[in-house]
């Protein structure tokens, strides 16, 4: 099924905020399923130089499992077996779980998608799926979200990595460079392993321009490529250790209410490390929250998982 | 790179590491180089690599901690990742 296209990619435009419509986006987005395969990466491509100016980032919350619809964001109270109350957000006419005051609040601020269905019935399929945009398959490996903003918007040159994934894998860059692939993080309330050098700034890099001179000849015989893609991810993570912007990742600097307000979980301390990161410059942050796959138990443990500290957003 | 595990196994203070044990065995600097090759990229230096490693020992000026760089930097080497 072939439509006109009326609308092109180059009419998706931001405001005066930075903000790209979702208006717009949808629209596109539309048109572009129906009439070509236009995705996600090509509309961030074409709004690529407005963002990269204004300097955006990215934080995705994901919520591993699937939440269920019904004690979160599309309650249906009043209905057989559905426990959950519901509150008035801050636009009328959109209700959703009393687990939520806070968000409610913000409903202004939130573009609520009630109307997403998938035939993917596995967690994994599907996990890839809404990262990337594309079924598994098994002669391509498709870069992730976090890879594809990080190597379209993220500036260059940047100390820390452009793409930070907190307590979960997120997904690999794919067929983009192996610099966009995501710098995982397991324990955000400490610094990331290996991180600090083991011996004097100076020292370290005389090390490495020793380690560059000591592999010419290797890379003289024929290897200059391994040999420069490996020195690259060397000098990488060099000028990660050796900035000052690492202290983003230290959660530990911030004030006690600050720690106080995202709680002591691991997930709200990884939404802290994430505030932090892109107030650093980080361009895309995910930030995991396991378990929502409640098929037993389900009205209890949806409520626990919901209340989960971070849900309490400062009004 | 930063692991201690590593840092602290190429460490010449401690006498049971290897290091160590090349430096207390070999007096000249071209045997300790030769040493840490053949260990580390299972051949000999090429001349150029043996003179680089040799002005950076006088250019250190310490011994040991010159000598600690080069066994690194050979084993965070490509040659080393795909070849040892």
């Amino acid at each position: 099924m072939f439509m006109p296209i009326d609308r092109t990619i180059e009419q998706v435009t931001l405001d005066s905020r930075g903000v790209l419509h979702r208006r717009s986006f949808l629209q596109t987005m539309g048109v572009g399923l129906a009439a070509a395969p236009l995705g996600f990466a090509d509309l961030l491509k074409a709004s690529a130089p407005d963002l990269n100016k204004k300097q955006k980032s990215v934080i995705v919350l994901w919520m591993q499992g699937g939440p269920t619809q019904f004690e979160t964001f599309d309650p249906k109270s009043g209905t057989d077996g559905c426990m959950t109350k519901t509150i008035q957000t801050a636009v009328p006419g959109i209700q959703i779980s009393d687990y939520w005051p806070n968000v409610a609040k913000q409903m202004g601020d939130i573009a609520l998608i009630r109307s997403m269905t998938n035939k993917e019935g596995n967690h994994q399929r599907a996990t890839y799926q809404l990262h990337t945009g594309y079924q598994p398959s098994g002669t391509l490996k498709h870069p992730g979200f976090g890879a594809i903003v990080a190597s379209e918007i993220a500036p260059k040159e940047y100390e820390l990595p452009s793409f930070v994934s907190i307590l979960g894998p997120s997904q690999s860059a794919g067929y983009l460079p192996a610099s966009y692939a995501p710098f995982r993080v397991a324990t955000p309330n400490q610094m990331p392993q290996n991180s600090e050098s083991q011996v004097s700034a100076d020292r370290f890099k005389r090390r490495l321009d020793l380690a560059g001179r000591l592999e010419r000849n290797y890379a003289q015989q024929g290897a200059s490529q391994q040999v420069n893609d490996h020195r690259m991810t060397y000098e990488q993570a060099a000028r990660m250790v050796l900035s000052p912007k690492l202290k983003a990742f230290d959660i530990n600097q911030e004030t006690a209410a600050m720690k106080e307000s995202y709680g002591t979980s691991a997930f709200g301390q990884g939404c802290l490390l994430a505030r932090r990161l892109v107030e650093q410059g980080v361009t895309f942050v995910e930030i995991q929250l396991g378990n929502w796959d409640t098929h037993d138990d389900n009205a209890n443990r949806a409520k626990n998982l919901s209340t989960n500290a971070i849900w309490r957003l400062p009004n | 790179m930063n692991a201690p595990a590593l840092n602290g196994k190429i460490s010449a203070r401690n006498r049971a590491n290897v290091l160590a044990k090349i430096l207390a065995t070999n007096e000249r600097d071209e045997d300790v180089i030769n040493a840490l090759y053949l260990r580390t990229l299972a051949r000999k230096p090429a001349a150029e690599e043996r003179d680089t490693a040799l002005k950076y020992i006088k250019e250190v000026g310490k011994r040991e901690e010159a000598f600690e760089d080069i066994f690194w930097a050979l084993l965070n080497s490509t040659e080393f990742l795909f070849n040892h």
